[in-house]
């Protein structure tokens, strides 16, 4: 019998965490002396032996056909230690001798900056960093846009002086920027009929009567509290200070609001991982839940219709991290850089679109893809063509537009980014009791 | 011609009556056949009845023991007591049985099986979450409860003598401060405090670095600065690695867990649904099964009454009748009326024999009241 699949934020599963993992990546780092092959591209990592790189994040970006090209093009071992954000979050920031690089969302930065378990990049060894675009580095995907509430990734992306986390830009940084990407609540078009993107689509349809019963929330507090708090704010319940770092009392009358709505009946419940968020969306149980992009692509190429909306109110957005241990030392630091160099070198950027992931330099990508993928994924144009998403399938039709438009519209409009916020022990709490409820 | 159920109408008397008996006996034969297949369809009927009703009281027994562990997960959550989570994960255990039974039945549709394991895979996480919770719980208190006192114990002791070698600056009143900062977090859970805590380390150990950069000390105190940040640095870690500990305590009770006990709910709550529908299901076809025979039965039983009522009608009154007119015009002759013919001598039964001897009788009466010219041998004698 199928079980529920890949739990890309609920940790701890057997039958996805590979259970012989740390046997297997002992066993390879002993046999890993074998095949040494110079780096191409990379000539200051011509080791004797093949360099053996440990990459510890999550299933949305730690896939196969990205550990083989990589392998590919690099010419070095990697391994790929995919689990669920708090698993890997845990293990990186107990254990930094377990892996080399640490990817993942920028709202885990904190955590592991403060255990001292991930250490500063420097600027000068970043290949492509001059092409990085603006929106990681001063928080403004544009002059004159608002760089959106909470942990945005200029502000914890350089190490300051005194050795803390900000935007004042310095010679060395926390965290290589790389792919992100706008998120917002998926609807089934069959129930719920669509609106105009930014003018009708509202967080506020979460919490709409009419639905009640047949609503989902992503469970994790650092992304569905900020779901769960713009669809209260856009229906009027509440309004927030600053919705990126609540007060206490905002946080009890917020979760106040949400466990009546829960008590009523409106949640159908909370989603854990991506497949997860497809089987609820696919059996008919829910018809509005928050949602990733490779959820809607999913269901998308499943001929289910869901919309990726684009609320008035604006985006959750997230940035995905890549950090160096702070037990890299010598060939496992330079496999590390020349890792994280080719995430900018085109192919990996252009591969990740196709599920609706940005990269942190997307020109470079551009010429990887055709153009009438670059149109549809960035620039918020109609489809030329059928579209294949990254599993191979067709996830958009011909003359299918991305909804929210092009890549810079998009993170235009961000109201908020996935946070950890001061109080973030003390919404756990209170998560509990909404669940409970 | 004369159609068959006529003719037999018409036969003997006796005969009719036999056949009257063997129609009855036939019917009651069938009734009796019919109350027989129908108790020994209730029979199995009943029995697949009370295996299905049980199947459906395991599925609705899931969600009554699903009830007992949110009880107990929920206490867990908010004690935070070992005795109390292990004797959730106990009923965990019972709960994954009772999932498995149900899962092997094989009256159970492919929806429904997919429902239940994925109940299992939920428990499964819970599970593997509580371990892994508990381990967080036990370092953070060995953390919090030996390892930190112990550390700041010697700490304290050596930034005294460090005081007293540089009287110009207490380094003690930054340990305390960090304490406090850090104990205010555990109790508060607010980062900023945890924060605070950091930074006053840090700062302590900055002033540190100085004095052992400032070459300020004698050369016997550099050495025991430099052993004193490096208990610092001990110290810290143990902080962070507490704060962290304690975080992901949290996240993977109030998080995962809780996540994992709500789909639990949600899936008992749907196979209680299902086994409830199933209940009326069963109800709703052993009610039909329960008419269809009474009502063969009562079928049976009226056309055996009602049939054997009206045979026994019509073979009395194709009896009764013609007695009544043999008798009455007997009667007529009895009282010396002029009768033509005595009725019923066309039947072709026994009354038709009666009525034909009758007017045998009724002819000689006739000829004897009025007699024609005498024969010789038949003179009266004087």
């Amino acid at each position: 019998m199928k079980r529920i699949k890949a739990v890309a934020l609920s940790p701890y599963r057997r039958d996805e965490r590979p259970s012989s993992r740390r046997r297997f990546i002992g066993k390879m780092a002993l046999a890993g002396t074998a095949l040494g092959m110079p780096l191409s591209g990379f000539p200051n990592i011509t080791g004797k032996a093949r360099p053996h790189l440990r990459v510890l994040g999550t299933h949305v970006t730690l896939q196969e056909a990205i550990r083989r090209r990589a392998e590919a093009d690099l010419g070095i071992r990697i391994s790929f230690q995919p689990g669920g954000s708090a698993e890997v979050l845990h293990q990186a920031t107990t254990r930094p001798e377990s892996f080399d690089i640490y990817e993942q969302w920028s709202n885990s930065l904190k955590v592991l900056w403060n255990a001292q378990t991930i250490q500063p990049l420097r600027v000068d060894r970043i290949t492509y960093w001059n092409e990085i675009n603006d929106l990681p580095k001063n928080g403004r995907i544009a002059p004159g846009t608002r760089p959106g509430r909470g942990d945005a990734p200029h502000k914890l992306l350089y190490v300051q002086e005194d050795g803390g986390l900000g935007s004042l830009e310095t010679e060395r940084t926390s965290f290589l920027p790389y792919v992100h990407n706008t998120d917002s609540f998926g609807y089934d078009t069959r129930f719920i009929p669509p609106e105009t993107p930014y003018e009708g689509e509202s967080w506020g349809w979460l919490l709409d009567e009419k639905w009640r019963g047949r609503v989902a929330l992503v469970n994790a507090p650092t992304i569905g509290l900020f779901d769960a708090a713009l669809a209260v704010q856009a229906k009027g319940l509440m309004r927030f200070e600053d919705i990126g770092n609540m007060t206490r009392s905002e946080i009890d009358q917020l979760f106040d609001i949400l466990v009546d709505y829960r008590r009523n009946g409106h949640f159908r419940g909370f989603w854990t991982s991506v497949p997860h968020s497809v089987e609820l969306m696919d059996r008919g149980e829910v018809v509005i839940q928050s949602m990733f992009s490779p959820g809607v692509s999913t269901l998308n190429g499943m001929g289910i219709p869901c919309r990726f909306a684009a609320p008035k109110e604006g985006y959750r957005a997230w940035y995905g991290v890549m950090c160096l241990s702070s037990a890299a030392r010598g060939e496992a630091e330079e496999a590390a850089y020349a890792f994280m160099n080719w995430w900018l070198s085109g192919w990996p950027g252009a591969f990740i679109a196709r599920q609706g992931y940005y990269i942190s330099n997307p020109s470079r990508s551009r010429g990887r893809m055709e153009k009438a993928e670059w149109d549809f994924w960035y620039a918020g144009k109609p489809a030329a063509k059928e579209l294949m998403g990254t599993d191979g399938k067709v996830c958009v039709r011909p003359g299918e537009v991305r909804n929210g438009g092009s890549y810079t519209n998009r993170f235009s409009k961000v109201a908020v980014w996935n946070t950890v916020m001061d109080l973030y022990e003390y919404t756990l709490l209170r998560w509990k009791e909404f669940l409970l409820a | 011609m004369k159609s068959f159920p006529l003719a037999f109408f018409r036969s003997s008397i006796r005969k009719r009556i036999y056949a009257g008996f063997l129609i009855i006996c036939v019917l009651l034969v069938l009734l009796s056949l019919v109350s027989l297949w129908g108790i020994w369809r209730i029979n199995t009927a009943t029995t697949t009845f009370h295996l299905l009703n049980k199947q459906a009281d395991l599925l609705i027994g899931i969600d009554q023991a699903t009830t007992e562990i949110q009880r107990e997960a929920v206490r867990f959550m908010n004690e935070g007591r070992v005795s109390v989570g292990l004797s959730a994960v106990a009923k965990m255990h019972d709960l994954d049985n009772r999932l498995m039974k149900a899962r092997s039945l094989e009256t159970i549709g492919e929806d429904l099986k997919s429902t239940l394991e994925r109940a299992r895979g939920h428990l499964e996480v819970y599970e593997e979450t509580f371990e892994n919770a508990m381990q967080e719980k036990l370092l953070n208190d060995s953390l919090i409860l030996m390892e930190l006192p112990r550390i700041s114990g010697i700490l304290e002791k050596r930034l005294a003598a460090i005081h007293d070698a540089f009287p110009e600056e207490n380094y003690l009143v930054a340990l305390f401060r960090a304490r406090t900062h850090l104990f205010s977090y555990f109790a508060e859970l607010d980062s900023t405090l945890a924060r605070k805590a950091f930074e006053d380390l840090d700062s302590l150990d900055l002033a540190l670095a100085v004095l052992v950069g400032d070459d300020a000390g004698t050369s016997e105190m550099t050495p025991f600065i430099a052993e004193t940040r490096k208990l610092l640095a001990e110290y810290r870690e143990r902080t962070a690695r507490s704060v962290q500990a304690t975080r992901a305590y949290l996240y993977l009770i109030n998080v995962v867990m809780s996540g994992e006990v709500s789909e639990i709910i949600f899936k008992a709550n749907q196979l209680r649904a299902s086994g409830e529908v199933r209940k009326e299901e069963l109800k709703a076809r052993m009610r039909a099964l329960i008419d269809r025979i009474s009502l063969s039965i009562i079928l049976i039983s009226v056309l055996a009454v009602g049939g054997g009522f009206l045979y026994a009608v019509v073979i009395a009154r194709q009896i009764t009748l013609p007695l009544t007119r043999i008798t009455a015009t007997l009667l007529d002759l009895s009282r010396g009326r002029s009768v033509s013919a005595i009725p019923g001598s066309s039947n072709a039964d026994e009354i038709g024999d009666l009525a034909k001897s009758a007017n045998v009788f009724h002819e000689k009466n006739v000829q004897c009241q009025y007699p024609g010219p005498l024969q010789p041998d038949h003179a009266p004698n004087p």
